[in-house]
């Protein structure tokens, strides 16, 4: 198992097209920082919670596009011919599946670790701020959900057509240049935007990071559902290979 | 098999295409999405929201349906596993390239037609303003090369990874960059939505489809040195990329192409001829560094406006007779023209041009000879470019058939001034009615080869402003002032039935009683009001002048009773800068205090006085609450210190924003405040008249007035008017 998993790994990180992507993560991350989350997110000040948040939102998009790229790789044409040969060893077709998700979680932990570490630097830089407890809360908002339920939608359309996956990639591109920003945002970005407008500011003119039972709600909706799909994908996957 | 038989196999063959014809048909409805959803220009005026919209919107999303469409078919073969055989008839790389023909053509043939079925709907909404000329102009300039430009560009990513969905995430991020907050305001960068600002229905300027062209040659140059690039990646012999890539490079000319496109391109971007390569920001220039102006016994401009080119040529006589002292002159010049000669005394005068460029203009540096008197003559031709800080609205220098609009150092050299008379010359089209420096010009000698050549005494030893179109002119009187009121002819029956002049002689009575005669009121000088082009955006005062952009007497705007403050408020807070400014009661610019708030508040009076207290609330002093909100609100004001560390340009940004915040909003609002604490209205007004009666120009020994002159008079204190 630890084995396939190093290889999975190895065969997604140690990819000129992980690394190009990675790289235009970090450049795309630097971007956003000094031009957007530089202003303060909702009169909010650039390092608040709040704007970590939004800043975190926005670079989804990219995130997941990256992994569900990734993902194509597994459900691409070659790889599908192969499978006759897979499915012959002792691990079984579900296992498969865990562990090429987890190579992907790995993935998505650098590219997330890219952009936070760019967030921290820039904080440093710019405003010598070092108090990043408050960043783990809207960390723990938008980055479980976001791959959660990105891997398991990915995992059931992949499985079902390849295509499908481009039209994921399509739909998500979409969403980023959304304005919604209701609870079930699916990235975040616009709730963060604009959830702390309709809150009461302190003395210092800083609403407190406060999220709504319904955003707090569509998130673990979003993790759940997302689990739900991954289950259904090894399921699927389970009876083609008893089917085989 | 050679091209042309290829080619003409592959247009048969995509002819036959579903897939195709599917396309066509998206791409020639996406012109409907301009209409409503996808409005991609500011454009208020009907070419705008007829022409620009639909166009940029077929451009756009056309562009995004043909790539994919090529891509697929790039990768048909070989997803067919018939590319071995193909290629083995023929060329991989001809195929490509007919193939890439064939898709040319068919987009060529789906602009012609995106073009046919919109233009009966077009004309008829737009009735005599339509051109058909500049209808299509449209289409070839934008649509057509748009679509060329994503074919190639998605053709070259396949061909050089060979996969599909990396083809399509370079095509994707390449859009993105397009759409992206770097390209919003930026001629050259966005490829795919190309940017028109606006457009101009009273006074048509085919600038926007000169950026247009440019632009697009940029990227076709920069998309086929791609494909050509591309052409050498394409596998052979079942090879990866770097050994097709090695076998490619046998055919050298390819190559060669492809650099040669590809700098082309880099080279048309860096040397621009429409905005100056100066700093982004507007520089505050230090002129006392500059040497003494040398007063010359008179000025002779002659200038030739050549509208075909959009250019200008110009010749400029300092009459030198009574000067034998020397010395050097530096004399600003517009960044798009070149100096082609100068002399002095009859005799060749050396100078230099340190390629300075700030706010639009560059430096031109001579030295008189010392002992020796004559006439300094300065020859210079070129395309006028606009000043970087004026981005993305760049239409003030702008030479056209039916509009010119010159300023400063796109007119004439400045710096160079004249103890005795200046006389202007400027030859143009003949349909043309010229104003310089804010007046009229009257005598004009008809050259009957098209072109009329008009002359004027200047006042001033330079030109300020200079412009051009098919103008009418209404004198009339606004109690006792003398007006000048031109605007487009395409106008005339909006400015009848709306009666305009009736309100424009309103606001002169409004401020005549409320604050007293303006200083025009003796009869002898005349105010003009001049209409300018929708590309000019906004408004502007100066003494004896105003000037609005085209839609603040657009049908729309006069016919909307719910239009608010954005439209209407230009119109009269204009005119009631002749208070409030120089020529009237000038303000100190401070950071509370300015001009501008005076008049602001002045506007709002007259409009309550005309629209009724409920819409003056709703369109001034709530938005004006709503301004003063949200900056009390935003970070960056509630704590300096870290605006502080911000960068430098973003400060600057930051700072602008809040300047026009605190005079346009925030002042007014403080006045309307001190209205309350002085117990009303009239006894504002009675303060007001105070303050214009004692401090106006009329009195010429009076300073500048401050917000501490304006507490004082009030008799209240800052604290008084603290906005929370």
């Amino acid at each position: 198992m630890n084995r396939i998993f190093y290889y999975e790994l190895k065969r997604l990180i140690i990819n000129k097209i992980f690394i190009g992507l990675l790289l235009v993560n970090g450049v795309y991350a630097w971007y956003l920082l000094t031009t957007d989350i530089i202003a303060g997110i909702a009169y909010t000040a650039p390092f608040s919670a709040w704007s970590f948040g939004a800043y975190l939102g926005k670079v989804m998009p990219f995130s997941i596009l990256t992994v569900l790229f990734l993902l194509s790789f597994y459900y691409s044409k070659k790889q599908k011919s192969v499978e006759i040969l897979t499915e012959q060893t002792p691990i079984s077709p579900g296992q498969f599946l865990i562990i090429r998700s987890t190579a992907l979680l790995v993935c998505f932990l650098i590219i997330s670790i890219l952009a936070i570490g760019i967030s921290l630097f820039f904080y440093i830089h710019f405003w010598e701020y070092h108090k990043f407890a408050g960043f783990l809360l809207p960390a723990l908002f938008i980055l479980p959900p976001c791959f959660v339920f990105a891997v398991g939608i990915g995992q059931l359309a992949g499985r079902i057509h390849q295509a499908l996956l481009y039209l994921l990639m399509l739909a998500a591109f979409a969403v980023s240049f959304s304005d919604f920003n209701g609870a079930f945002d699916f990235f975040g970005a616009g709730y963060f935007s604009s959830y702390p407008l309709s809150l009461p500011f302190d003395a210092f003119g800083e609403p407190a990071f406060e999220v709504s039972m319904e955003f707090c709600t569509a998130r673990l909706i979003y993790f759940t559902g997302g689990i739900v799909l991954f289950i259904i994908s090894i399921s699927i996957s389970g009876k083609k290979a008893k089917k085989a | 098999m050679k091209f042309f038989s290829l080619y003409r196999v592959e247009l048969r063959r995509l002819a036959l295409s579903k897939f195709l014809w599917g396309i066509m048909i998206l791409c020639l409805c996406a012109p409907l999405l301009g209409y409503s959803v996808f409005a991609m220009s500011y454009s208020e005026v009907m070419s705008g929201k007829y022409i620009a919209n639909p166009v940029l919107a077929g451009t756009t999303i056309g562009a995004i349906l043909w790539a994919v469409f090529t891509i697929a078919e790039s990768d048909r073969q070989h997803r067919m596993g018939t590319d071995v055989l193909s290629d083995a008839i023929a060329s991989p790389a001809i195929l490509c390239a007919a193939r890439a023909a064939a898709l040319l053509s068919f987009s060529v043939i789906t602009t012609i037609l995106s073009s046919l079925l919109y233009l009966p709907y077009t004309a008829d909404k737009m009735e005599y303003l339509f051109s058909i000329g500049f209808y299509m102009g449209n289409f070839f300039t934008f649509m057509m090369p748009t679509w060329f430009i994503s074919i190639l560009f998605a053709e070259a990513f396949y061909q050089i990874t060979r996969r599909i969905e990396l083809a399509v995430m370079l095509y994707a991020v390449l859009c993105y960059f397009s759409f992206s907050r770097f390209a919003k305001d930026d001629y050259f960068s966005r490829w795919l939505n190309p940017l028109i600002v606006t457009y101009s229905d009273g006074f048509p300027s085919i600038w926007p489809l000169r950026v247009g062209i440019y632009t697009r040659a940029i990227w076709f140059l920069l998309a086929a040195g791609s494909w050509f690039f591309a052409l050498l990646c394409i596998r052979k012999y079942q090879k990866n990329l770097v050994l097709s890539f090695a076998r490619g490079l046998k055919k050298l000319y390819i190559l060669i192409l492809s650099a040669t496109f590809l700098a082309a391109g880099v080279l048309l971007w860096i040397n621009q001829p429409f905005v100056d390569h100066g700093p982004e920001e507007y520089v505050e220039q230090d002129f006392s560094q500059y040497p003494d102006i040398i007063m010359a016994d008179s000025i002779d401009y002659s200038l030739i406006v050549n509208p075909v080119e959009g250019s200008l040529s110009g010749k400029v006589k300092y009459d030198y007779s009574h000067y034998t002292g020397g010395g050097e002159q530096k004399i600003q010049l517009n960044t798009g023209y070149k100096v082609t000669s100068v002399t002095y005394a009859g005799e060749k005068l050396t100078y230099k041009m340190p390629g300075d460029a700030v706010n639009g203009s560059q430096s031109l540096v001579l030295i008189l000879p010392k002992g020796k008197s004559g006439v300094l003559t300065i020859e210079y031709e070129g395309f006028p470019s606009m000043a970087r800080f004026m981005y993305p609205f760049m239409v003030y220098q702008s030479i056209d058939k039916e509009y010119i609009s010159l300023n400063d150092a796109a007119i004439a050299p400045v710096n160079m001034t004249t103890t005795g008379p200046c006389t202007a010359r400027i030859t143009m089209p003949e349909n043309l009615i010229p104003f310089l420096d804010y007046e009229p010009m009257h005598n004009f000698v008809d050259n009957h080869d098209g072109t009329k050549t008009w002359t004027t005494k200047s006042a001033s030893g330079y030109l300020m402003t200079f412009y051009a179109a098919d103008y009418k002119t209404e004198s009339f009187l606004a109690g006792d002032v003398k007006i000048d009121f031109a605007y487009g002819k395409k106008y005339e029956d909006t400015v009848r039935n709306n009666n305009v002049q009736q309100a424009i002689i309103d606001v002169f009575d409004y401020c005549t009683k409320h604050y007293g005669k303006s200083q025009y009121a003796n009869g002898k000088k005349g105010l003009l009001l001049q209409q300018i082009s929708a590309m000019a955006m906004g408004g502007h005062a100066t003494e004896g002048y105003c000037e609005w952009f085209e839609t603040v007497l657009s049908p729309d705007t006069l016919n909307d009773p719910q239009k608010g403050a954005n439209n209407t408020e230009v119109f009269i807070h204009e005119m009631v800068h002749q208070w409030w400014r120089s020529y009237g009661l000038e303000c100190k610019e401070e950071e509370l205090w300015s001009n501008e708030g005076l008049t602001v508040y002045s506007t709002y009076r007259i409009v309550k006085e005309k629209y009724g207290a409920l819409y003056a609330k709703k369109y001034y002093l709530d938005k004006w609450q709503e301004d003063v909100d949200t900056q009390n609100r935003e970070f960056y004001y509630r704590h300096p210190e870290y605006f502080k560390k911000l960068p430098k340009k973003y400060r600057a940004r930051l700072n602008q924003q809040n300047e026009s915040i605190n005079w346009y909003s925030r002042m007014p609002l403080m006045i309307k405040r001190a209205e309350e604490l002085v117990g009303g209205e009239e006894k504002m007004d009675a303060i007001l008249q105070g303050m214009y009666k004692e401090n106006s120009l009329q009195n010429p020994n009076s300073d500048l007035f401050t917000f501490q002159d304006f507490l004082n008079a009030c008799n209240l204190t800052k604290e008084d008017l603290y906005l929370e």
